[in-house]
């Protein structure tokens, strides 16, 4: 049936990235109507939704998920005519259908994913209609991606007995909320794109006067006050690409509530599956970033809601004893600083004792028993991104494997992010995320070295120290700076990037860049100036060049090299790490 | 490639030379041919990669193909030039001593490459030798050059 799918690509993509919003609208709203399960208006919508995907389907002759959307609008149409009321079994059936459709499509896209079996679900759809008695437990056939493996062990478990809508068991549990993988198209408000398009029409306007300006100049005639014409024309050149930019910057913002409208689900099945009680609260969900950004921060987000209410927020017997209310709290915030934007994850549970994290590191070797005596505590709570490392007792599936922390950071590494983790025993956990609004465009600091200017970007840098040698040492054959009460690793940017051929000329200067949570000093012979770049490929033929992330091209038409941040402190530390060992 | 080879009229060929020998690349796969612009050197990337350059606001890599086939690099010149290839995925410059000639060559005048004799690092990408009056030009298979530079640096 499915083999037979093969419409054009661009109507096949059109036809995805709707189906993914549908879904994703389906699954908001059922959630909705869980907690107001008298609303005609959302009953309404989510059968406006299933009809839709019903027929987006049918249009492209995808039988099953004709089949699924079908049966699944079925059922809410009993609900509103009157016949059955909505019941847990009733919304937990629906959002089977949305993971289910989600499988479907996954099938689609790739078609070595085997089809899914919607049959057990439409069965189980229709027992639903006749009356309680017929409700089932969601099939044992649901298919877990394989992104959770930790969740196959349950949900292969034999099915449990009709009729006992066995709380917190079946659903997926855990299952990461998804990316829109495709991340290739933006959807835009044409309202931007008008803007954009005005200004394409002055810098055209702006373009002739020049051509004009120029045919002048070949006739012969004289141009009346030729430097003043054109210092005007390279002025208004100058403020419309700038708007253009920042135009077209737009087009690739989305508020970050696309990526905070994944989690209700998320937590709703980790509360049942836990056995805890847990509110959800979002803010600043009209926060914009970069779509590139907010898809990045998608899995590490996931990570640390996971982490909250596995290990944070205790059970509610515990929660009482320890005299706070049952319901947890878990909020998500994000907003603005300066380029970047913050996203914190807070919870109001247990905390995180350090002092067990601090004796899990000694017990994993990680560090020394009479290093751990002189840790302050947030040194003790940086041994949590420590790859491997985890408090928990017991693995549990949700978290606990030690792959947590140090992924979430690596992540956010490589998208020159930075972590930050504040927690109080008892009384609960911030995690901070602070990610640049955008990637294309990069305010950055040229600097010289040998004979080339390098673009570092700014979001990095931390401060400038003069080149001061009595600040500099040699720790175990490795040079190292002192700055403010730490010794940080120190690299010659002259030496990695082969630039020694001319002396390094006196008052160099010394770059201190952070990267998450982690410092590095470079050495550079000049500072030239700080402007904003677009960051560009240096192509495939080279691929990864060490230590170059990609090149610009400045006012004057050259190229200059963008140094790569994350590829130099790693560097840097693996060194200094290599060295302490 | 395979449509060069099928089609039967005579090859369009940009002809340069490297040293003292004449090479050839099909026009096909030539985009542009401009004079040296500023190449920005590239740190830690491979010795036979001149480095990047603007052009037009993409930034594209330069290879030294003196370099690349093994000869000794040469000191550009004003008659140095850079052909500018696409060669899907890459678009890529590749330095020449200088741009002879845009010639039309009969097929029947294209031998394929010699089986003797060795030709030193250029051999394995001669696809063909073009007989002209009095000159022989070795026809370059770029796409095959890079090729064999991806898979080394896979290897790498």
């Amino acid at each position: 049936m499915s083999d037979s799918f093969r419409p054009n690509p661009e109507l096949f993509a059109d036809f995805v990235a709707e189906t993914e919003e549908l879904i994703e609208t389906l699954v908001e709203d059922v959630l909705l109507l869980e907690v107001d399960p008298g609303s005609a208006d959302l009953l309404k919508r989510v059968f406006r939704t299933l009809h839709t995907l019903k027929g987006n389907a049918g249009f492209l002759n995808f039988t099953p998920m004709v089949d699924l959307s079908h049966s699944a609008e079925d059922q809410v149409a009993q609900v509103r005519a009157g016949r059955c009321s909505v019941t847990t079994p009733l919304t937990d059936g629906l959002l089977l259908v949305a993971d289910m459709l989600r499988n479907l499509l996954d099938h689609l896209r790739d078609p070595s994913v085997a089809c899914p079996d919607v049959g057990r679900l439409i069965q189980q759809l229709a027992r639903l209609a006749e009356g309680p008695a017929g409700v089932a437990a969601p099939p044992a056939a649901v298919p877990v991606p394989p992104a959770a493996p930790g969740a196959s062990a349950d949900t292969g478990a034999p099915e449990v007995p009709a009729g006992e809508p066995a709380p917190g068991a079946e659903p997926a549990p855990g299952e990461p909320p998804r990316a829109e993988r495709d991340s290739a198209t933006v959807r835009v408000d044409v309202q931007r794109i008008d803007q954009i398009m005005n200004q394409v029409g002055e810098l055209v306007l702006e373009r002739n006067r020049l051509q004009q300006i120029i045919s002048e100049l070949r006739a012969g005639k004289p141009v009346e006050r030729l430097e003043e014409a054109l210092a005007e024309n390279a002025g208004r050149i100058h403020s419309i690409t700038g708007e253009l930019q920042a135009a077209l910057l737009k087009v690739r913002m989305v508020p970050v509530e696309r990526i905070f409208r994944k989690f209700p689900r998320l937590v709703r099945d980790l509360e049942a599956r836990l056995g805890k009680q847990v509110r959800l609260v979002t803010t600043g969900g009209d926060t914009e970033l970069d779509k590139t950004v907010a898809e990045a921060i998608l899995d590490p987000l996931t990570h640390l809601v996971r982490n909250a209410l596995d290990h944070g927020i205790e059970p509610p017997a515990a929660r009482r004893a320890r005299g706070k209310p049952e319901e947890g709290t878990l909020s998500l915030v994000a907003s603005h600083e300066g380029n970047h934007i913050l996203v914190r994850v807070s919870d109001d549970g247990a905390g995180v004792d350090s002092a067990r994290v601090a004796r899990k590191a000694v017990q994993m070797g990680l560090v020394s028993p009479e290093r751990l005596e002189t840790m302050s505590r947030t040194e003790a709570l940086d041994l949590l991104f420590a790859p491997g490392l985890t408090t928990s007792e017991s693995v549990s599936e949700l978290s606990g494997r030690g792959v947590g922390l140090d992924v979430v950071r690596s992540r956010l590494k490589a998208y020159h992010g930075m972590i930050e983790l504040t927690s109080e025993p008892g009384r609960g956990t911030q995690v901070t995320l602070k990610l640049p609004l955008t990637l294309a465009i990069v305010p950055s600091l040229f600097v010289l070295v040998g004979s080339q200017l390098y673009a570092v970007p700014l979001a990095s840098v931390i401060e400038v120290v003069a080149e001061e040698s009595r600040q500099r040492f040699v720790f175990q054959g490795r040079p190292v700076l002192r700055w403010r009460e730490r010794v940080l690793p120190l690299l010659d940017l002259r030496d990695l990037f082969h630039s020694a051929s001319a002396p390094a000329p006196p008052g160099r200067k010394t770059v201190i860049v952070g990267l998450a949570d982690r410092q590095v000093a470079f050495l550079v012979d000049a500072l030239v100036g700080q402007e904003e770049v677009v960051i560009k490929t240096l192509g495939d033929y080279l691929g990864r060049v060490p230590g170059i992330a990609g090149g610009t091209v400045m006012g004057d038409g050259r190229v200059a090299l963008i140094v790569d941040i994350p590829a130099l402190v790693g560097l840097a530390r693996g060194e200094a790490l290599a060295a302490a060992a | 490639m395979s449509q060069r080879d099928s089609s039967t009229g005579p090859r369009q060929l940009v002809g340069f030379r490297l040293g003292q020998e004449e090479y050839a690349v099909d026009i096909l796969c030539v985009k542009e041919i401009i004079r040296v612009a500023h190449v920005t050197p590239v740190p830690n990337a491979p010795p036979h990669v001149r480095g990047v350059l603007n052009l037009r606001g993409q930034v594209i890599p330069v290879v030294c193909l003196r370099q690349r086939l093994g000869m000794e690099p040469g000191e550009p010149t004003s008659r140095t030039r850079i052909l500018v290839t696409d060669l899907p995925p890459h678009t890529l410059g590749f330095a020449v001593d200088s741009v002879t000639e845009v010639i039309r060559v009969p097929r029947e005048q294209i031998d394929p490459p010699p089986e003797a004799g060795p030709r030193g690092r250029a051999e394995p990408y001669v696809e063909g030798v073009a007989k002209l009056d009095s000159r022989l030009l070795l026809i370059l298979d770029l796409a095959r050059l890079l090729t064999a530079d991806e898979t080394q640096a896979l290897a790498a």
